[in-house]
């Protein structure tokens, strides 16, 4: 797919702690989610793709425009800042309407489309109180309205989950969702796996200022079928699964626990896969459930900070 | 979205949010002191002639009225905006850099000309009030003095918006500045009173006016003048510099 940011060697330093480092991507289109730990690099990513801070060396293009020099870029680009930043003596309607008309939106169609993001956002609710009075999710929405508001190609998102509760948090993963099945970009970071894994279609790995991974998350999955992997399986006769897998030459461990499930250690998902269900077949064992603690984003995240 | 338009909503949003500060309340009452001591004036001193009005308001205002309210008002425009994030709001919208600085540095002016007015309207009725002399020759003296009030402006405005974009305490700095340039500097008679951007502004000036530069011409032998021509020229160039410093240098540096 082709890229909608592309990001050329891209450096940038802050005095003498590096904050990105020889960053060289091509984002695609769809849900992306940039995942890592606090301090990885994520807002220095997105905000010199939102043109905040000026690389210090290398290029980054945004629908092929820089976007520190050429504020045209925003008509495609929508972005939420993860600072509560609004101004306080405006209230919700009255700052999606001042973005509205930055965007070059006039009269009716200006208030037309600000209403609009305020639904989207769900803010409508409480649209003409003063933000100095909103709750930090009443902010964030307040935020995501007005990034939303000219219906931007891409959706640059950073941290929008942080500090939300649950039911703000999937209203925002909902929001994502239907962005991006209108034909629309998002761009999003998180530092918490599982939100990345629930909505993102590509995910871009990114600690102490560099890629560790990116791709699809069946791609990156897939990247954890020849790592260590542990399985965890509850069937009717544990221990002798447990005497017949451990013959197999990548098991490392077999465990029992007191629950009665059978926990497998082995050096590869792949043949521990195989041979899992070998041996079930082979023994005609009934099995209740089946786990893998270690099939997720986190554990390949584990494994490439190592 | 033109950069002209852009500039427009953007000194409008400043307008509006200046207005809205609590501090403005305090820069309109300290533009008020001049008012204040003309009321101060008539009502306890016994009734005199309007040169009164001459001697003691253009000093006031030059050196003193129009580049603190400058200060005040243009300096934390833009580093409130930085320092609390809602710059990224305005600049994640196809206004540029450029045209968001020359709209809050236009909504800086138009607050600081309006102080400036409403100070030099509020002396002026404050000193005349009762007074039967003549009218119309202390009016044109008046709209003389907000001419060169908003002269100024030109002046001091960029400077302090420059200061706010690229310093931490910019408030702190230009009152530093203004002790140096406008304090020191515009006082002493000898050629360093040419660093002073308030000697300029005393040099546009009615010649009727009493200023630090009329007083100095006559009494000190090594006063260096300051002529008019001189100063209509290098108060716009030295005002242009500035701008463009500042429009250079934010189209060009982090913002956060």
């Amino acid at each position: 797919m082709s890229g909608t940011v592309t990001f050329s060697g891209v450096s940038r330093w802050y005095g003498t702690v590096l904050g990105l480092a020889n960053v060289s991507i091509d984002v695609p289109h769809g849900i992306v989610g940039l995942l890592g730990p606090n301090g990885a690099g994520k807002s220095t990513f997105l905000r010199l793709l939102t043109g905040q801070i000026v690389p210090s060396s290398g290029r980054v293009s945004v629908y092929g425009k820089d976007p520190v020099r050429e504020a045209s870029v925003f008509r495609d680009v929508g972005y939420c800042s993860e600072d509560d930043a609004l101004h306080d003596d405006l209230t919700p309607r009255e700052t999606v309407r001042l973005v509205s008309r930055l965007h070059g939106f006039k009269g009716a169609e200006a208030i037309g489309r600000a209403d609009r993001a305020l639904a989207l956002a769900g803010v409508d609710v409480y649209a003409d109180r003063s933000c100095e009075g909103l709750s930090k999710g009443q902010r964030q929405r307040t935020r995501l309205a007005a990034a939303m508001v000219h219906e931007p190609k891409l959706l640059v998102l950073d941290e929008p989950m942080t500090g939300l509760d649950p039911v703000a948090r999937r209203a925002v993963l909902d929001l994502m969702r239907s962005w991006a099945s209108a034909g629309r970009s998002v761009l999003f970071s998180s530092h918490i796996l599982h939100e990345v894994e629930a909505a993102a279609s590509h995910v871009v790995m990114i600690h102490k200022g560099m890629i560790l991974a990116e791709g699809s998350v069946a791609h990156l999955r897939s990247c954890l079928s020849d790592a260590a992997f542990t399985l965890e399986l509850r069937l009717d006769r544990p221990r002798d699964f447990g005497a017949m897998i451990l013959k197999a030459p990548h098991v490392r461990s077999v465990e029992v626990t007191p629950e009665g499930a059978v926990r497998i250690a082995s050096d590869s998902a792949t043949n521990l896969m195989r041979d899992a269900v070998s041996v079930c077949n082979e023994m005609n064992a009934c099995v209740e459930s089946i786990s893998a603690p270690d099939d997720n984003l986190e554990a390949l995240f584990k494994r490439l900070v190592k | 979205m033109s950069p002209v338009r852009g500039s427009l909503i953007v000194a409008g949003f400043t307008i509006r949010h200046l207005l809205g500060r609590r501090r403005v309340f305090l820069l309109f009452l300290l533009s008020m002191v001049p008012a204040i001591f003309g009321i101060l004036a008539r009502t306890f001193a016994p009734p005199r002639a309007s040169t009164g009005f001459v001697q003691v308001t253009p000093e006031l205002f030059v050196a003193f009225l129009v580049p603190i309210i400058s200060l005040l008002m243009s300096s934390n425009v833009i580093r409130d905006a930085i320092d609390d994030r809602t710059v990224v709001f305005i600049l994640s919208t196809p206004v540029g850099r450029k045209a968001y600085a020359i709209g809050s540095m236009l909504g800086a002016f138009a607050v600081s000309a309006f102080a400036l007015f409403v100070a030099a309207a509020g002396t002026w009725a404050g000193w005349r009030a009762g007074l039967a002399a003549d009218v119309a020759s202390d009016l044109s003296l008046l709209w003389g003095l907000l001419r060169v009030s908003l002269f100024g402006l030109i002046l001091y405005v960029p400077f302090h918006s420059l200061l706010g974009a690229f310093l931490k305490f910019p408030t702190v700095i230009g009152i530093v500045a203004y002790g140096v340039l406008d304090l020191l500097f515009a006082s002493l008679p000898g050629v360093l009173r040419k660093l002073g951007p308030s000697a300029y502004l005393e040099a546009l000036l009615d010649p009727s006016f009493t200023t630090r530069n009329s007083l100095q011409q006559t009494a000190v032998d090594s006063f260096v003048a300051i002529t008019q021509s001189e100063a209509r020229l290098a108060i716009p160039l030295v005002g242009a510099v500035f701008v463009l410093l500042f429009l250079t240098q934010m189209s060009r540096r982090d913002l956060i």
